[in-house]
């Protein structure tokens, strides 16, 4: 049934809630040294908790042309799975990886003077399975393949440039009669153009990068929401971090999000403001053991236009390992 | 020892240049003083044939146009480790005697209190740099001194008008200063004889000893008088350090592991004229593993070690130049000889591990304050001591056997070349000449026309037990010696003695037999085969030449030694002509082959000598 939601401001904030729990990549930054070079056949399982929670503004009286809803609360409960492995393309380094992405996520517009907007009541929920999606990443400059112990011996990268091209498959929990949902009915892809600076040696503990991903997503339309047809203009990213050792399994990040883009519209008509938000924060990264990976970071939405203040907090276990390695663990038990 | 002939024709000489007023012998005040200035260039732990002039692919231009300038020997002897060879540089007589019977830190029981065995360079002795000093001449030193640390002891109180010097044995190349040993943290340097308390923060040991001798010679520039200028750089002893811009510019260049490095240089001396071509190598040491079982990345990772080396080198010889340059500016280059060689041979110890000690001991803990990072890509930066290993080592030492710490010609084999004014056969190699680090000084003597002195400040002094080269450089003669002359060696309880071709060699098992062995070195430079039952009477003659070196030179071998456990740590040793086992068939030998053509095609793109 097709059900008017014209009203000013609703459809950027679907479309907000999406971008933070429709994707992996929709959802956060990739983080730091996500795109730092392994040896050919290593693998990478992570597993990624990310409590959410954001308010729109209470700061100004209610603008029609603002998307964020004035008291409305978003709340989520993500659980990221991924994979990357990284091998040669090329006679390049290349990654490839896949995510899926479940969990639970609710809005409540209590006390807003939406309570009651289209698509539910004053709270709506969804859980389940997001879209699963998928990323290639190709060495473009500075890093040839790995695929030895030997190339591993030879591996000082400097200024690391790849092309990465990600995209989902629009399989996840989806109830068109419902604003709020974990997948999003609908393609979309990624194309960023991640950069690494890595000043001194790349020598654990004394490692130090400035990292900068600039990206933008095109999105396909979603022909059901809630009757209507919903399309948004492309959105434009840039990602920074500077990272820095401080033991060789221990490192901490200072991370960057600016986001800009995404203008909404609902049957060609364009709704709301586009996207305008710039988020701050940090990460540290523990390496347990030769394996296993500690990983917890720490954003905060700092600057937008959005009116939207979010806290994200996101804690990280990774497993990594290499056939060879381990089977030359194996030997050195012995 | 012979009485030189040419020594009292000399003598001669200089008493009628003295009578007719042409040597101002004392006099400080010359206005128009012609003699040569002496240039003393001392790399520490340089192998035999890392310099391009000697069959190395590191690029060495500098001191290949000396090589060609001047005349390149291959029978020069140094003692097997750094301060014995500075104490017979400086004294001009044999270290027993001149108070470096043993490194300060390896004494034994048997040599404690014994004259001779202070560790410290003693009073017996004058130094040359004295004698020039009190002749007319300017003194100045940079770079490492270990001949002691007491006020008496060190270059300023022993000849050296100017000096900014290391008086310790090593330490970090860089601002850092550490000091090899724990109990010394601080690496103690003298500048003009004061302590530096701190060294500079763009200290780097081999540009900063190059610009402090510019300094020294440009403070002087003009007044007439002549200089020795003793350059004694710490490069390239471990630890391996090189400034960040040149660590990777040897990259890759010795992945393909050191026996093919080895092999391609063996034929390189060869081509060269350095060695005959009937000459075997020495195989690689018995207790390290061939280069062809290695995986490429340990090949890798261990050629990192020689690559930072050979930047090291590499750096060495542009600094140099450097001195050259400025030399020409000045007009004293052409006026200049110039002596290079190494102090002893090309290090493969672990003088880490040794340093380090035990976890609990004072020696770990300063290991760990200084020098614990250790991984491969920090190799040759601030913090790290990593140093290039037996493998590494023995190549630099290519043809012989073993490397710095024995008396097999490994150990003592140094490089050395000889340019200056009066200086004859430019180019020309000389292999006849069986030269000794104690010449050195009495040949700087004998080219400035002083005598060296019987008493100095009012004590007698030892004479002088080098052969002046005076007569050679010029060209009247081989060699200062002839085939009785001997020269004899002892270090760590280690015996040699060389007398024309021959050798007498006495080395501690597992490296030797615990026994006598004799070697004719001349055809047999790897001291492979042991001539002893052949030539029994050759031996007992050399045997003969040893007792007499020993009661002339109260030569005490050291009851205990480093080597007391060497027997122990390392795997027994086969016969020497077996220690290649197992040899390499089929694939192997195809593939090292192949190996051997391709880095030599790769190495004769990069010969600094052409």
């Amino acid at each position: 049934m097709r059900r008017s939601i014209r009203r000013p401001g609703t459809v950027l904030f679907v479309c907000l809630l999406a971008l933070l729990v429709g994707g992996p990549a929709l959802a956060q930054d990739d983080g730091p040294r996500t795109y730092w070079k392994a040896l050919d056949g290593a693998n990478v399982v992570a597993f990624q908790y990310l409590p959410f929670d954001a308010n729109s503004s209470d700061s100004e009286a209610f603008d029609p042309v603002h998307f964020i809803y004035p008291e409305a609360d978003i709340g989520a409960n993500i659980f990221l799975l991924t994979y990357a492995r990284h091998f040669t393309l090329f006679n390049r380094t290349a990654i490839f990886g896949a995510s899926l992405l479940g969990g639970n996520a609710s809005v409540d517009f209590s006390g807003s003077p939406f309570d009651g907007m289209p698509g539910g009541g004053s709270k709506q929920a969804a859980h389940g399975f997001s879209d699963p999606s998928a990323q290639l990443t190709v060495n473009l400059v500075g890093a040839p393949a790995v695929r030895s112990f030997y190339d591993v011996s030879k591996y000082e990268p400097k200024a690391v440039l790849d092309i990465a091209v990600m995209g989902n498959i629009p399989i996840g929990e989806y109830d068109s009669d419902k604003v709020v949902n974990l997948g999003l009915n609908r393609w979309w892809t990624r194309i960023g153009l991640p950069f690494t600076y890595h000043i001194g040696p790349y020598v654990p503990g004394y490692r130090t990068s400035v990292e900068i991903m600039p990206s933008v997503f095109l999105f396909g339309s979603n022909d059901d929401f809630l009757g209507n047809t919903l399309d948004n203009h492309p959105l434009y990213q840039v990602e920074g971090h500077v990272t820095r050792d401080f033991t060789a399994h221990f490192f901490g990040a200072f991370d960057l999000l600016y986001r800009n883009g995404a203008q909404a519209q609902i049957d060609d008509v364009d709704l709301g403001e586009k996207l305008d938000v710039l988020s701050a924060g940090f990460t540290l990264d523990y390496g347990v053991t030769d394996n296993v990976g500690l990983r917890v970071s720490y954003h905060s939405i700092v600057e937008g236009d959005s009116d939207i203040d979010g806290d994200m907090f996101r804690i990280n276990v990774n497993f990594g390992w290499h056939p060879l390695i381990e089977k030359i663990k194996k030997l050195g038990e012995e | 020892m012979r009485t030189s002939r040419r020594r009292v024709l000399f003598g001669v000489l200089f008493l009628v240049m003295v009578l007719s007023g042409s040597v101002a012998v004392g006099d400080t005040a010359a206005q128009q003083d012609d003699r040569p200035n002496f240039l003393i260039l001392v790399a520490d732990d340089m192998g035999f044939t890392d310099l391009g002039s000697y069959g190395g692919e590191i690029a060495t231009p500098v001191l290949d146009q000396l090589a060609r300038d001047g005349v390149r020997f291959t029978e020069f002897y140094a003692s097997p480790t750094c301060s014995p060879t500075r104490s017979m540089l400086l004294s001009g007589t044999d270290m027993h005697v001149a108070g470096l019977g043993n490194m300060d830190t390896l004494l034994a029981p048997n040599q404690l209190g014994q004259p001779g065995y202070e560790g410290d360079l003693n009073h017996q002795v004058v130094t040359v740099a004295s004698v020039l000093r009190d002749g007319g001449y300017h003194t100045y030193m940079t770079g490492k001194w270990h001949l002691g640390y007491e006020a008496d002891q060190i270059p300023h109180a022993r000849g050296f008008e100017r000096d900014f010097s290391l008086l310790a044995g090593g330490g970090s190349h860089f601002d850092d200063q550490w000091n090899l040993e724990w109990y010394r943290p601080v690496a103690p340097y003298t500048e003009d004889g004061r302590p530096v308390e701190k060294l500079p923060a763009d200290f780097y040991s081999t540009k900063t000893y190059t610009d402090k001798m510019i300094e020294f010679i440009e403070s002087n520039r003009g007044d007439g008088k002549p200089f020795l200028s003793y350059m004694a750089y710490t490069a390239p002893h471990g630890p391996l350090h090189v400034p960040d811009d040149w660590l990777r510019r040897y990259k890759s260049r010795y992945d393909v592991g050191w026996d093919v490095v080895k092999e391609v240089r063996f034929r390189r001396l060869k081509e060269l004229g350095l060695i005959d071509e009937e000459v075997e190598r020495a195989p690689r040491p018995w207790f390290i593993p061939r280069s062809i079982d290695l995986a490429p990345a340990a090949n890798s990772i261990l050629g990192r070690k020689m690559e930072i080396y050979a930047s090291m080198v590499e750096y060495l010889d542009k600094d140099i130049g450097r001195l050259f340059d400025y030399l020409k500016e000045i007009g004293e280059y052409d006026n200049t000889v110039i002596i290079f060689f190494s102090d002893n041979g090309a290090e493969g110890n672990d003088l880490r591990a040794m340093l380090s000690g035990q976890t609990g001991t004072l020696g770990a803990l300063h290991a760990a304050l200084n020098f614990a990072e250790n991984n491969p890509f920090m190799w040759g930066r601030k913090g790290t001591y990593a140093e290039y290993g037996p493998g590494w080592a023995t190549v630099s030492m290519t043809p012989f056997r073993l490397y710095k710490g024995f008396l097999s010609e490994g150990g003592i084999r140094s490089p050395l070349i000889v340019s200056g004014p009066g200086v004859r056969g430019a180019g020309a190699i000389n292999r006849e000449a069986v030269l000794h680090v104690m010449d050195i000084a009495p040949t700087m003597l004998d080219l400035a026309g002083i005598r060296h002195p019987e008493t100095y400040e009012g004590h007698s002094v030892l004479p002088m037990a080098g052969e002046s080269w005076a007569s050679m450089l010029m060209g009247e003669s081989a060699s200062p010696r002839g085939p009785e002359d001997w020269l004899g060696f002892e270090f760590l309880g280690m015996r040699a003695l060389r007398q024309g071709d021959w050798k007498l060699l006495w080395l501690h098992e597992p490296a030797g037999i615990g026994d006598w062995q004799l070697f004719n070195v001349v055809k047999d430079p790897a001291e492979m085969n042991d001539l002893s039952d052949q030539y029994p009477g050759k031996k007992e003659e050399l045997l003969a030449s040893w007792a007499a070196y020993v009661e002339q030179f109260n030569v005490i071998p050291a009851n205990r030694h480093a080597f007391e456990q060497m027997a122990k740590q390392l795997p027994a040793r086969g016969d020497p002509h077996t220690e290649a086992f197992p040899v390499l068939v089929g694939p192997l030998s195809e593939r090292y082959r192949r190996l051997v053509e391709m880095y030599e095609q790769q190495a004769r793109r990069h010969y600094s000598w052409r």
